[in-house]
């Protein structure tokens, strides 16, 4: 038997120190590439307010959120997110002519021509029934939102494959603000 | 025309903002304990002790329950590879960690990560505690398996897609959410897991292949010394995985249970 290192136990080190050092680079390379700030988020001047985000997300009863965004909100009395029948809608309000399926917004009178609406979370189930005709006819203040506090950050977001605009993607900032829309 | 001021109710909009700070801190609690159990795994090979095996249940407690089985280190392969190949597909850096950290023993210890730190593996020991191993024709036939598992990850992550996320059986437990089949998947491997020891591991695990091709250059795999070992034979039916034939352990099979150690008289086994 020999005493000393063999060949094979030399060339075997010569084989693991390389693999060593590949395994760091990798690792070195992903890591930096891997973002711990991130977050789907949903970019609203894209989303077209399809049922992807209430169909596609793994929670149960979907990690997306609408919100009102009150910066942009007319506070119209007729909202066309909240009435069927777009520009010809018949402001009688009762269930059989809202539009939202959960029944989850609020529509309460703050003024003499002003109203407001507000958006029950437990109800909401992000199915987006009210973001496009809000786009259409009103302001485009009904908008999805990616709830931080319900999403699992999953690698691959069964949305983001379900939405065809490809409205949400994993980002470092979310979008904010819509680019040229009036409001 | 003056409008009356608005009475707005006390509802405000969630913010559209980040909510989240850069914080790297969740990945690295991960990094810390995954590296905590794989040194005491490799610290107390000899002992006989059952403070040994508390690796396994911190590994499926935390892994398993608290982070609810997503990231598994088998997911985590699939997540790694399709991040490589698909620049689109969001990468945790816990996955970068679950997979490195044990390639990175492997290459040195063999797969301790296996035999003691593994959530889906020991989960199939606590069902499997009186299990038997596999007959040894049979294993000889199925050992390629999660070679073959491995290379289909690595085909199918080329689409962005992750195998052994649909592969995976045990995640349904973890979260205890799931379609009937997912149920009746873990099920069957529940079972399976009950007669035979470890069948995910020997049958599915590409991650476990993957681990075995790294041990072949490990630096100090579990081992028999020559010098003191009598060439009794008394470790051969110890080993679960059939890893030992003609007084050697072959560290690509070998899990690193250390089932054989209390059956060498000689205490060769180091």
């Amino acid at each position: 038997m020999t005493t000393g290192p063999t060949r094979r136990d030399l060339l075997r080190t010569a084989a693991r120190c390389t693999a060593v050092l590949a395994l760091g680079g990798g690792a070195a390379a992903l890591l930096r590439r891997a973002q711990p700030a991130g977050a789907w988020s949903i970019d609203p001047s894209v989303c077209t307010g399809c049922d992807g985000c209430a169909s596609g997300c793994v929670v149960p009863g979907s990690a997306v959120r609408c919100v009102n965004d009150f910066d942009r909100c007319g506070y119209c009395a007729v909202c066309y997110g909240y009435f069927k029948g777009g520009i010809d809608a018949v402001p009688v309000d009762e269930p059989a002519n809202r539009i939202c399926p959960q029944e989850a917004i609020i529509r309460r009178r703050v003024g003499d021509l002003q109203w407001e609406y507000t958006i029950d979370p437990e109800r909401c189930d992000g199915c987006g029934a009210c973001v496009a005709p809000c786009r259409t006819y009103g302001h485009a203040s009904f908008r999805l939102r990616v709830d931080a506090e319900r999403c699992l950050d999953c690698s691959r977001c069964g949305i983001a494959s379900a939405c065809m605009p490809q409205a949400i993607a994993w980002r470092a900032e979310p979008v904010t603000s819509e680019e040229g829309r009036h409001g | 025309m003056a409008e009356a001021i608005p009475d707005f109710s006390d509802y405000s909009m969630p913010s559209l903002a980040a909510e989240r700070t850069p914080d790297w801190s969740g990945d690295a609690i991960d990094a810390g304990i995954l590296a905590a159990l794989l040194g005491w795994w490799i610290l107390t090979r000899r002992w006989r002790s059952g403070w040994r095996w508390a690796p396994l249940l911190v590994a499926l407690a935390w892994l398993g329950f608290v982070r609810q089985g997503c990231l598994c280190p088998v997911g985590s392969l699939g997540a790694v590879l399709a991040a490589v190949m698909q620049p689109m597909v969001a990468l945790p850096a816990a996955a970068v960690v679950l997979v490195g950290l044990p390639l990175l023993v492997a290459l040195f210890w063999g797969r301790a990560f296996c035999g003691g730190v593994c959530p889906l593996g020991a989960l199939q020991e606590v069902v499997g505690m009186r299990s038997r191993r596999l007959p040894l024709a049979a294993a000889r036939w199925l050992t390629p398996i999660p070679f073959l598992v491995l290379f289909a990850t690595i085909g199918v992550a080329a689409i962005g897609e992750r195998l052994p996320c649909v592969l995976d059986p045990w995640v349904v437990l973890f979260r205890r959410t799931g379609h009937l089949t997912a149920w009746l998947a873990l099920a069957l491997w529940l079972v399976a897991a009950v007669v035979v020891w470890r069948p995910f591991c020997r049958l599915l695990c590409p991650l476990g292949a993957a681990l075995g091709l790294a041990s072949r250059l490990a630096w100090r795999p579990r081992r028999i010394a020559a010098d003191r070992c009598r060439e009794c034979g008394a470790c051969a039916p110890t080993c679960p995985v059939h890893a030992i034939t003609s007084h050697r352990i072959d560290p690509a099979a070998c899990l690193d249970c250390g089932r054989c150690q209390g059956s060498c008289r000689s205490g060769a086994i180091v």
